[in-house]
């Protein structure tokens, strides 16, 4: 009776002093091999105009945590990420749309929460990688049943997966992995798609146009137009959303002696009404890519022949960053993050004295052809990865260039597997970037050609030409400048010709390192996304 | 049958936790790896600073490994460079659980690297990296945060140790009005740093009440001497004083707060439950 009477005057005058609150409602999805797993601690992030970005991190026991307090303000975005005790990111939540923290009343939300899961399409298979687990994990790779030729995945608020494949749209439940629904067609076919913040909408380019999806109410409207290639949606300024198209895309140089050249269009139609048709307007460069900011629908172009970042503003382009052949860039976290390559250096023969030289633009590699004459490769080419904060400031831009891969070619005529040749790489091509959330984790595919000519003596081949393309997919980590995880999804060789004189005839592709071998089938990756990623 | 599989369940359960998380006073030594840069001077001392005031951590510095291992343990830190092998390798000659190896470059920017390296392994368990105007050094809320993101949660979680003794058995004992059984109890293992209100009290007795500050590490003996009440008159009953206390509180402190109300917080709390 005392302690009731106690608690009865405690809870009284509490009731009197209650200032309001906010209570995250966090829904886990039940199969275990989706539900995040692990996680030991628990960060809110609010972030608005207002009140900046705001982050608590409070330590887990049980399945409620008090996570601090958060300031008042309207049209806060709440992100929620879960790392378990070596801090690795684990799970991610987001809020479906802003919401107003007041001081009087207590706020539910709810919200899904799921593994950063990253996918990578090859055009016929999704694949995808649970980067919460050791690459060596059974689980850690796998593939999505269900979708039809996928050539990309698009998160749209972490409850759904839209997978886009040649001409329609499958929903797919990201709580059971499941599809829902039949697909949604688009006029056209596909070459990208973006989600509108914040709603289940998608802005989707292709061959016709662009479209709007609304995922909900499975409804397509078309501004119709020549092809779009890339498209990217931020705020209009004032109060809308907007998807911007890249018309005519200018792909950066594979090969170090590769011209590039072009220029590309853009196109602009409103998300609320896209309108019938679509308007083209030059650029005054060639651009590879384009992404806008969510926050402010600031815009940012990969410009792969200038070997630059550059933020784009009423059709004029000014550079925020040197970045050799950039290739792909996105905006998250008030951060752009962008890809590009430094060229290789090919050698070339000097007349017939057996000397080489760097090659001049032009030069080709080729097995088969009399007039190829790149012979090998003294310097490889690598790839560039940059962070470059929104505002442009030089000071706080990271770049970070990744060694230059090698691969090795085993003689498979030799049964000891003694004799190999180690080839660095003629051209390298990002395909597609995406940005995890947390902003510390960037998820890469990427295209790579090592090449060496075949060594001659007289009439004979010694040893024949090796010709080889690799499929990689990456995980960067930005807080460490390493690449966390890789996996090589495929490695093809084509052997030159042979004689009856030549030494070592057929070779192959040496096994890459545990966890870095595809362990659901060889693929080339054509595109690249990630649950709650930016891309 | 069912009590022996439920035992056994327990145990793995435990185990478990106990792999999860390493050992909260394990060796861990701080050493400093630098590229050519003489920038962030003292960098590993002051981690050293830092990780002995927010954990139980035995922690070593340069100057304390340099005894155990020589002169020349500068000379090989940079041999190493950076490999986890080798450094786990000066690691196992101190005794230590884990090196965590800092590193200081400067490329334009200082780049301050720092390595969560398992001596028992020889693999890095955690890295963190960061990149630092140059001239700037990072304040103690700085690597505070670095060093909550390299080393494990469990790492920061402290305590101490309440052993309270009671004048009388089958007493109920309250901290921070939460029951934690009858007396005689066993030593009760709490959050530390940390202040706890403990009451102890069984009817017929006057309970007793107190508030300890417990240190990390530290234990604290409770001796509660529990008398028997003695009879009161109707107005010197707890709920008779209880009753008039709230009223005469609530009189005041609903006027001083009429008086002196707040304007509302520009704060709410946050409670996530999954």
């Amino acid at each position: 009776m005392r302690t009731a009477l106690i608690v009865g005057c405690a809870y009284a005058w509490v009731g009197c002093l209650n200032t309001g609150g906010l209570d995250l409602d966090l829904s886990l999805p039940s199969d275990p091999d989706l539900r995040p797993a692990n996680m030991t601690s628990v960060s809110v992030v609010a972030s608005s105009p207002t009140i900046g970005t705001v982050t608590n991190t409070s330590l887990l026991a049980g399945t409620t945590a008090n996570a601090g307090e958060l300031p008042v303000g309207s049209d806060v975005t709440i992100d929620v990420l879960f790392h378990d005790d070596s801090n690795r990111l684990v799970g991610v939540g987001e809020a479906e749309s802003p919401i107003d923290i007041v001081n009087n009343t207590t706020t539910t939300l709810e919200m899904p929460v799921r593994r950063p899961f990253v996918y990578a399409s090859s055009g016929t298979t999704l694949y995808s990688y649970d980067p919460t687990l050791d690459a060596r994990d059974p689980k850690f790779q796998g593939t999505l049943s269900g979708v039809s030729s996928p050539q990309m995945a698009i998160s749209v608020g972490g409850d759904m997966l839209v997978v886009a494949s040649t001409n329609s749209l499958q929903v797919i439940e990201t709580d059971t992995n499941m599809p829902s629904g039949q697909p949604i067609s688009i006029p056209g076919a596909i070459n990208d798609a973006a989600p509108v913040p914040h709603t289940h909408m998608l802005a989707v380019a292709h061959s016709m146009g662009i479209s709007v999806v609304d995922l909900d109410a499975r409804t397509v409207q078309t501004a119709m137009g020549p092809a779009v290639d890339r498209i990217t949606v931020g705020p209009d300024g004032m109060g809308g959303e907007q998807a911007t198209g890249l018309i005519a895309r200018v792909a950066p140089p594979a090969g170090a002696t590769d011209v590039c050249t072009g220029t590309s269009m853009m196109t602009t139609v409103s998300i609320a009404s896209p309108g019938s048709s679509i308007t083209p307007m030059p650029l005054p460069d060639a651009v590879a890519d384009i992404a806008a900011s969510p926050d402010d629908g600031k815009l940012f172009a990969a410009l792969p022949c200038t070997g630059a970042v550059a933020s784009l503003s009423g059709g004029k382009l000014t550079p925020v960053s040197q970045l050799s052949r950039a290739a792909v860039l996105t905006v998250a976290g008030q951060r752009v993050w962008a890809a590009g390559t430094a060229p290789a250096m090919p050698q070339c023969p000097v007349g017939t004295t057996g000397n080489t030289q760097p090659c001049a633009t032009g030069a080709t590699a080729d097995c088969t052809s009399a007039s190829a004459d790149i012979v090998f490769v003294s310097d490889g080419a690598h790839m560039i990865v940059q962070s470059i904060p929104e505002s442009g400031s030089a000071a706080d831009a990271v770049s970070v260039d990744i060694p230059e891969p090698r691969e090795t070619i085993v003689s498979t005529d030799d049964p000891g597997g003694q004799h190999a040749q180690v080839l660095k790489s003629l051209a390298m091509t990002p395909v597609d970037l995406v940005a995890l959330p947390g902003g510390d984790y960037v998820g890469l595919v990427t295209q790579t050609r090592y090449f060496i000519q075949s060594l001659v003596q007289g009439s004979e081949v010694l040893l024949p030409c090796l010709d080889v393309t690799t499929g990689d997919w990456q995980l960067f980590d930005f807080a460490n400048t390493t690449v966390a995880q890789r996996v090589r999804t495929e490695c093809k060789l084509t052997i030159g010709p042979t004689d009856s004189g030549t030494v070592f005839k057929n070779w192959a592709c040496d096994d890459a390192p545990a966890g870095q071998q595809p362990t659901q089938g060889d693929f080339l990756p054509i595109s690249v996304g990630a649950l709650f990623g930016a891309r | 049958m069912k009590r022996i599989a439920l035992a056994l369940a327990c145990l793995v359960v435990l185990a478990q936790s106990v792999l999860a998380a390493p050992d909260p006073k394990r060796r861990v030594i701080v050493l400093e790896f630098r590229s050519g840069s003489s920038a962030l001077s003292g960098i590993a001392n002051r981690i050293v600073a830092s990780l002995a005031k927010q954990t139980s951590l035995n922690v070593l510095g340069p100057d304390q490994v340099r005894a155990i291992y020589g002169d020349h343990l500068d000379q090989a830190v940079s041999k190493c460079a950076g490999e986890a092998d080798c450094v786990s390798r000066i690691g196992a000659r101190a005794n230590a659980a884990e090196v965590v190896l800092v590193g200081v470059s400067e490329l334009g920017d200082v780049i301050l690297t720092m390595q969560r390296i398992d001596v028992a392994n020889h693999t890095v368990s955690a890295r963190i990296a960061d990149s630092l105007a140059a001239g700037s050094t990072p304040n103690d809320d700085q690597l505070s945060y670095y060093l909550g993101r390299l080393l494990p949660p469990s790492d920061f979680l402290r305590f101490g140790v309440i052993d309270i003794i009671s004048s009388q058995a089958g007493a109920r004992v309250m901290i921070d009005k939460q029951p934690h059984g009858t007396t005689p109890i066993e030593p009760l293992r709490l959050h530390a740093p940390a202040s706890y209100a403990i009451r102890v009290e069984k009817d017929g007795f006057t309970p007793f009440q107190t508030r300890v500050e417990l240190p990390p590490d530290g234990e604290l003996k409770v001796e509660a001497n529990l008398t028997r009440a003695s009879h009161v008159a109707w107005y010197a009953h707890w709920y008779v004083l209880a009753i008039g206390a709230v009223i005469v509180a609530g009189a005041a402190g609903g006027g001083i707060y009429y008086a002196t109300r707040p304007q509302p917080t520009n704060m709410v709390p946050v409670v996530v439950s999954y």
